[in-house]
């Protein structure tokens, strides 16, 4: 039947084609088995993470007008003009009068590269409590005002003692 | 019936090592060849599926999407910016209340300067009497909400004032305070 040459070339071709293509497509199999796995994992990342997203927005709706708030506070741009606007009109509003604006400059922010901080000074002049209200207000505005530094200088005058206010104050934008 | 007159030599029977030796190079030789095909096979197909999950990835981000992906950001952005301005502010009527509440009633200042950011007050004031400026320097040293004073010096004017400079640093819990 079979000679015994003829055996051993059987169960040598079997080893080596065991051993030179088994085992490497058996390793390629592994191999794309785990990557299939890590494909898979992703695609349910995404899924979640597409899932978390419409989550997010649903749970922001109920936050629109907070949002729009934010928005006000932080604008997308320095606006200086209506800022100068609003010390102005502030000012009337309180009793005191603006008898100088100084210069604004816009810088990004120490703390934050991805704000950018408008400082303004500016001087006004009349009662000490109106002048505490205008700040109040000012630091209670819907766009977000910081008070950075202020001084403060009383006069004697023949109607009385009149102050004058040196304001330094900043605003944020994106 | 025929009587076979030269008998044949009995057929030599294959040795046990020969034919186990012969039986597991034919198991192994078709079961490689079937495991290979199988594992060719299988990779192609995980080639494949791993394409349509990829494909479904890119599907799952459309503009729609992406879209809402900016949105949201832009969102966090600006709620974690507010609130990172808003937890660190300092509001002004803390250093007001502080100086109101801390003067000495015979104490006047004759200017104040509010460094909000460096949470330091500066100021000028003119005592009516050496007894009223030191009671004075007792009433801040008393104050738990100011951090640190220093009044560098003093003197004495010929009307009996004492005038001084004084520089008030003031504590975390007095801009955290609401009375």
């Amino acid at each position: 039947m079979f000679q015994t040459k003829n055996i051993l070339v059987i169960f040598f071709g079997a080893v080596l084609i065991m051993v030179f293509a088994t085992l490497p497509f058996f390793q390629g199999f592994m191999e794309s088995m785990e990557l299939l796995a890590d494909k898979e994992e992703e695609l349910r990342r995404e899924d979640e993470y597409i899932e978390r997203l419409k989550e997010a927005e649903e749970g922001l709706r109920g936050y629109s007008s907070k949002l729009n708030m934010i928005d006000k506070a932080i604008s997308n741009d320095p606006a200086v003009p209506s800022l100068i606007k609003y010390i102005e009109d502030t000012t009337r509003g309180y009793g005191i009068f603006l008898t100088n604006l100084g210069s604004f400059s816009t810088s990004p922010s120490r703390d934050n590269p991805d704000l950018q901080e408008t400082k303004i000074s500016f001087s006004v002049s009349g009662g000490y409590n109106s002048f505490k209200s205008f700040l109040n207000a000012m630091e209670h505005s819907s766009r977000l005002i910081s008070i950075e530094s202020l001084s403060i200088t009383p006069t004697i005058e023949d109607e009385g003692i009149r102050y004058s206010f040196n304001v330094t104050i900043k605003t944020y934008s994106h | 019936m025929a009587i076979e007159i030269i008998p044949k030599k009995d057929q030599e029977k294959p040795s046990f090592l020969r034919r186990f030796t012969l039986s597991l190079g034919i198991f192994l030789l078709i079961s490689s060849i079937a495991a290979t095909a199988a594992f060719a096979f299988f990779e192609i197909k995980f080639d494949q599926e791993k394409e349509d999950i990829d494909r479904m990835i890119q599907d799952r981000k459309t503009d729609e999407i992406r879209d809402l992906e900016k949105r949201i950001r832009v969102h966090s952005r600006k709620v974690n910016n507010f609130s990172e301005i808003i937890k660190e502010r300092a509001l002004v009527a803390p250093f007001f209340r502080l100086v109101e509440d801390s003067l000495h009633p015979l104490v006047i200042l004759t200017n104040l300067q509010v460094d909000v950011e460096e949470k330091r007050i500066s100021a000028s004031g003119i005592a009516a009497t050496i007894v009223s400026f030191d009671q004075q320097v007792k009433i801040l040293e008393n104050n738990p909400l100011i951090k640190s004073f220093s009044i560098p010096n003093f003197s004495r004017r010929e009307d009996g004032n004492i005038t001084f400079p004084i520089v008030i640093n003031i504590s975390e819990e007095a801009l955290n305070s609401k009375q």
